[in-house]
């Protein structure tokens, strides 16, 4: 075993470990996760400095019999989209399981179920056969209905039921475009039907796929994986299920599970379909403009903390959706840095709001006020989670949106001005949130509200040198994500 | 000379150093400013090594190939350093520093009242108890100022210009427990960034027609004619949006006097070398791509000469001292502006050159006199900052008053002092290229400028000693037209509507006591403390920065003296002489406008309230700055907010319970209905059974 596979299988056994310990030994549950998580991080770390960009492809490739007889094998592998994808994922799901300890009901089946998911995740991104990845896709998806129902807050049933049903509609898509795909390899002059994604994207099996073929089975898996990517408008199950979700659910949510959709949307939607992506890429880019712009508006109206990163989120991963719908280079590349600087920043986010509602018991943006007295270290971070989302310099952000407003800009200008615009009302909304709830006349209300505790500092630590780290020096991410986003836009023949 | 990105990095070096290591010691207040001025100490010495390296090199070329030498702008490049910074396909994006003399200058300015107002600052800030944290955020506003102006790279740029927009915020919003700094730092935010909007555009366009960000790329490609003309004029202007955000050009102006809300050292930096100046120098340093196009030009002449005279049209009625000195900037940024726009290039680089100096003197000297107004003041509900309660001033802070003098004058542009250069450079500018409208308004803006600031000086340091006096009147004695007098007092205490235009309003802010608790020492009950000198750490650094504020303009003598001429150019030299024509009405003018001050406010022979009353309409729209708060309170209110509800209302009403629930709720109330299907009689199944096979049957034998 590799240490893609040890990658998937560290939180899978932590989970069976933890089900096996008794319900007393809470901390001994909360120690093994947080080691688990730990080790996965660290792997993931390896993975993603191991990559070598310079030489492309898919590597640390490893492969399993499963099921024969179908054409279906484990093969597991990252490229330059994916390693991006497994670090961000070991970083949320370390620091959701540091931020975790608080969690004094049904402690074992909360990490137990945590860490399955998690394993699920990583086995999304690290997947090479498209039937494991639909397989480790549910994996990721069902957990979070438990999670939600049974640990959540504010209409958690109704949320949990609602982001169920969506993302099970959406995954029955995926599934008929999957099949498609499966038959139609199936039906060529060799007869292997290949659930191989190396083999779908190459040229010869790419023939199989004629155009009306590709117009037809493309909006399936778009939309399909768009629903869990949060596009407008599919959107709503993700405001609701952001609120109503524990903090580490919200933290993996918003920042790893939606982008399992993004990235099902590359790496098997454009990536697989490059004709029915050339069709299709206006309507879905306008879905895209739509929800970048109508998110941040609809985030400046909320009351309530989490809502306002909850629509912040569908903002941001309209940026996604754009930058994977300019077929360019640099467009895709942006999205796909997006999709990383998003998911630390909104990880970030949920962290400290959960940190506040724990104690104060409200997400009121309105009835906190001057906080910045009492909790510098909450507001110094929340800050730079805000100007982060706004897009400042210096942060992920800034480099991410920068690369997919140029994209924007050389195909479709008119929308890149949209885009443009949305982080001018993002700045307003940010601004709006922190002047009322942190500066201003301290509210003698919050004087018993504390400070981060020392694992949600170590926690939000990690996610800031993060953020500021890959916004300084952006150049790893980079030469990695264009090595593999570049294949993907020649298939296409999008702007390189 | 290569060295020079050390300014920068010792700066940000010292604000991580405060923030991760200083805050942790017992002494972080006193470690964080000794950190923080050593760092901008040491970008003073990195300047003055590049300087004397620029100036052997200036030297050096002027001997070597004559005065014709360097006409090619590039080749003026002192140092060129590119370093990639990350890559794209096939776009490289570099991180380009570039010395020539237009960076090496503002290094010099940046560094040299950086590091001042940092000394002042000690004492200006004494007993706050967020002193570290202060003196961090000033390390990193000249961090990212520095590395502004060394930037050659349009986006390291604009990672910078970003940066200096935070740090604005974060001092603008320093004493955040008023409600009202926290809401003018958000509007500081806000509004620039509603300019780096266009901006942003702006780059992209070049960046999409040359595939770079590089400066010298983009210059030479615009230079060679490769990029179509439209879209050079658009990107122009879009790029010089940005400036109209960050100096506070109409109709971007309104953040600028609500940055007040920030301490006085903070209002000195951002009105002199950072900040404000860093929309005039983007103005400058791509300049080649504005003077590609006659429409951006006429675009950045007309927003300028506007924003020259709106400005001092509003500084003339204003009561507090720090607005009356940020309208004063503002409009004194217009002049610049428009000087650039009309093709003044050297012109308009060196008002910002001198204006800086001055105007930083002036904004600590009203620090110096809010300073000692405070704990007079407190407890009276005045508002330290209006002039209205100072007066007398000048025997009890002498080196306040003569250095305030000395800036005024220097800004009235009177000669000899450093304003009447480059005002008249400025005006002998627009002159000869012909440009009238921006002549005109720079002359009657000058005599504006000497009126409104002798109004000031006239305000608070002559006449009757108003602050004893202060307490009689109620706090809410709504809108003076006259400073109050001994004998109107007891009028305006006892019948307000003699005195008052619209009460209720201008609600004075008075510092917290939590944030300031030095007050507290002052506020005895029934009596109240004296005006003062400032201590000698405030009163120093006005010293020091008052000689450059009086003499700077004296290396930009025309055709005597002119080194700055000579160093920071748009294209070949031209010797001019000065023009005694201009130079004679631009200073009458202002001595005119020293004239109306005097006899209107220190020997009132004109009666101000008399003009007043006279055209009330009139001045009530001065005094409320043409309404241009109110209407983007409007806009803001009436269609953002409007336009946020409206989202939020379709994503719950329309998508979410139309789109989204109501499908599911028909699929739940099906499967209510349908379970009555189910009802486990075996005769009812039986029945459905024949049914079925009946119609089965009946539609085999119909549609064989």
């Amino acid at each position: 075993m590799g240490y893609l596979s040890w990658i998937i299988a560290a939180p899978f056994i932590a989970a069976l470990t933890i089900m096996a310990l008794p319900r007393r030994w809470a901390w001994s549950i909360r120690l093994v996760a947080a080691a688990a998580s730990g080790i996965t991080l660290v792997l993931s770390l390896f993975v993603f400095f191991g990559y070598d960009w310079r030489a492309g492809g898919f590597q640390f490739v490893e492969s399993y019999e499963w099921i024969p007889a179908l054409g279906i094998r484990l093969r597991l592998g990252v490229d330059g989209i994916s390693a991006p994808m497994v670090l961000l994922t070991g970083i949320v799901i370390f620091t959701g399981s540091l931020i975790s300890f608080k969690i004094r009901d049904r402690t074992k089946e909360y990490y137990a179920l945590l860490l399955v998911l998690v394993s699920g995740v990583f086995g999304v991104f690290e997947s090479l056969d498209v039937f494991f990845l639909f397989f480790a896709y549910e994996i990721a998806v069902l957990p979070m209905y438990l999670l939600i129902a049974v640990w959540g807050s504010t209409r958690k049933e109704y949320a949990a039921m609602k982001l169920t049903v969506m993302l099970v509609a959406g995954s029955v898509l995926v599934w008929i475009g999957i099949l498609a795909l499966y038959v139609q390899t199936g039906a060529s002059q060799a007869g292997i039907s290949s659930f191989d994604i190396e083999a779908l994207t190459n040229p010869r099996v790419q023939q199989l796929f004629p155009r009306t073929f590709q117009l037809v089975f493309f909006p399936l898996l778009f939309i399909g994986f768009g629903v869990l990517a949060a596009m407008w408008p599919f959107h709503t199950w993700s405001p609701d299920g952001h609120v109503a979700a524990p903090t580490a659910v919200s933290m993996l949510h918003a920042g790893v599970l939606m982008k399992l959709g993004a990235y099902g949307c590359i790496r098997l939607a454009v990536g697989v379909l490059p004709e029915g992506a050339q069709a299709w890429a206006p309507l879905f880019l306008a879905f895209g403009a739509v929800a970048s712009l109508y998110g941040a508006f609809s985030a400046m109206a909320q009351r309530d903390l989490k809502f306002v990163i909850g629509y912040s989120s569908v903002s941001h991963m309209g940026y996604v959706i754009i930058g994977i719908c300019t077929l360019s280079l640099v467009g895709l590349s942006g999205a796909v840095f997006q999709m990383f600087a998003h998911g630390i920043m909104t990880a970030l986010f949920f962290a400290l709001v959960g940190a506040i509602y724990d104690q104060a018991h409200t997400r009121e943006i309105g009835i906190f006020s001057g906080l910045a007295r009492t909790l510098p270290w909450f507001v110094g971070f929340f800050a730079i989670a805000g100007l982060a989302s706004l897009g400042l310099p210096g942060l992920a952000g800034f480099i991410a949106e920068l690369l997919i407003f140029l994209g924007t800009f050389q195909t479709y200008p008119l929308v890149g001005v949209l885009a443009v615009v949305a982080v001018a009302v993002t700045a307003t909304y940010i601004l709006r949130l922190m002047a009322r709830a942190f500066f201003g006349p301290f509210n003698p209300r919050w004087s018993g509200l504390h400070d981060v505790l020392p694992n949600e500092w170590v926690a939000a630590a990690i996610l800031v040198v993060t953020l500021i780290a890959a916004g300084v020096y952006p150049a790893p991410f980079l030469s990695m994500i264009d090595s593999s986003s570049a294949p993907i836009i020649e298939r296409v023949g999008g702007v390189r | 000379m290569e060295y020079a990105w050390l300014a920068p990095v010792l700066c940000a070096g010292a604000f991580f150093f405060n923030v991760i290591i200083s805050r942790q010691t017992p002494w972080k207040h006193r470690l964080s400013a000794l950190v923080s001025i050593a760092a901008i100490l040491g970008a003073f010495g990195v300047f003055l090594v590049v300087f004397s390296d620029a100036l052997a090199n200036l030297l050096g070329t002027a001997a070597a190939h004559g005065a014709a030498a360097a006409v090619d702008d590039r080749s003026r490049h002192l140092l060129f350093d590119d370093e990639p910074w990350f890559q794209v396909g096939r776009y490289a994006f570099q991180a380009t520093l570039v010395v020539d003399w237009l960076s090496v200058m503002m290094l010099g300015v940046v560094s040299f009242l950086s590091a001042l107002i940092q000394v002042y600052s000690i004492g200006y800030m004494r007993g706050d108890n967020r002193f570290w944290w202060f003196f961090s955020v000033m390390s990193l506003f000249s961090a990212a100022m520095l590395g502004l102006v060394l930037a050659g790279n349009f986006l390291l740029l604009y990672v910078f210009w970003e940066l200096v927009g935070l740090c604005s915020f974060l001092l603008i919003g320093f004493w955040y427990q008023e409600r009202d700094n926290a809401e003018a730092a958000k509007k500081a935010f806000v509004t620039t960034r509603i300019g780096d909007v266009g901006l942003f555009i702006g780059l992209a366009l070049l960046f999409l027609q040359t595939g770079t960000f590089q400066m010298n790329e983009i210059f030479d490609a615009i230079a060679a004619g490769r990029i179509e003309p439209w879209v050079v004029t658009t990107a122009g202007i879009l790029v010089f949006l940005g400036a109209v955000g960050k100096s506070g050009q109409f109709p971007l102006h309104v953040w600028l006097p609500d940055a007040m809300a920030g301490p006085t050292p903070v209002s000195a930096l951002i009105h002199s070398a950072t900040m404000v100046a860093a929309g005039v120098y983007l103005v400058g340093r791509a300049f080649p791509l504005f003077a590609a196009s006659d429409v951006a030009m006429g675009f950045i002449a007309t927003i300028g000469t506007i924003t020259a005279i709106f400005a001092a049209t509003i500084a003339l009625t204003q009561r507090d001292i720090k607005k009356i000195l940020a309208y004063s900037t503002i409009s004194q940024l217009g002049y610049m502006i428009m000087a650039l726009g009309v093709g003044a290039y050297t012109a308009g680089l060196f008002h910002m050159f001198t204006h800086a100096f001055f105007k930083a003197l002036l904004f600590l000297c009203a620090g110096s006199v809010i300073h000692s107004m405070e704990p007079v003041l407190h407890g009276t509900g005045k508002s330290p900052n209006d002039v209205f309660w100072m007066g007398g001033l000048r025997r009890r802070m002498p080196v306040t008053f003569w250095t305030f003098v000395i800036a005024s004058v220097s800004l009235a542009g009177i000669f000899p002092l450093s304003g009447f250069w480059s005002k008249d450079a400025i005006l002998a500018g627009a002159l000869a290229e012909g440009a009238w409208v921006p002549f005109i308004v720079g002359v009657v803006t000058a005599f504006l400028t000497a009126f409104y600031m002798f109004r000031a000086i006239y305000l608070t340091f002559f006449g009757e000693e108003r602050w004893r006096f202060a307490a009689a009147v109620p706090p809410h004695a709504g809108l003076l037209v006259v400073a109050p007098t001994a004998a109107s007092v007891p009028a305006a205490a006892g019948a307000m509507d003699v005195q008052t235009r619209r009460p209720g309003e201008d609600v004075p802010a008075h510092l917290e006591p939590e944030v300031r608790p030095a007050l507290e020492e002052h506020a005895v009950p029934g009596h109240h403390a004296e005006p003062h000198e400032s201590p000698w750490v405030m009163a120093l650094p006005l010293v020091i920065i008052a000689i450059p504020a009086a003499i700077a303009g004296w290396i930009g003598i025309p055709g005597l003296f002119d080194p700055f001429a000579e160093a920071i150019r748009f294209g070949p030299a031209h010797e001019e002489a000065l023009s005694p024509v201009v130079a004679s009405v631009s200073v009458l003018v202002a001595l005119a406008g020293i004239g109306l001050a005097t006899v209107m406010y220190w020997r009132p022979i004109i009666r101000p309230d008399a003009i007043a009353d006279s055209v009330p309409g009139a001045y009530r729209t001065l005094y409320n700055k043409y309404y241009f708060d109110e209407a983007y309170q409007w806009l803001i209110n009436r269609v953002v907010l409007a336009l946020a509800a409206l989202a939020a209302t379709i994503d719950r009403k329309v998508i979410n319970n139309g789109i989204v629930d109501t499908p599911a709720g028909l699929t739940g109330a099906a499967g209510e209905r349908l379970r009555y299907l189910e009802t486990g009689r075996v005769y009812q199944y039986a029945f459905a059974f024949i049914v079925g096979i009946v119609l089965i049957g009946l539609i085999i034998v119909l549609f064989p």
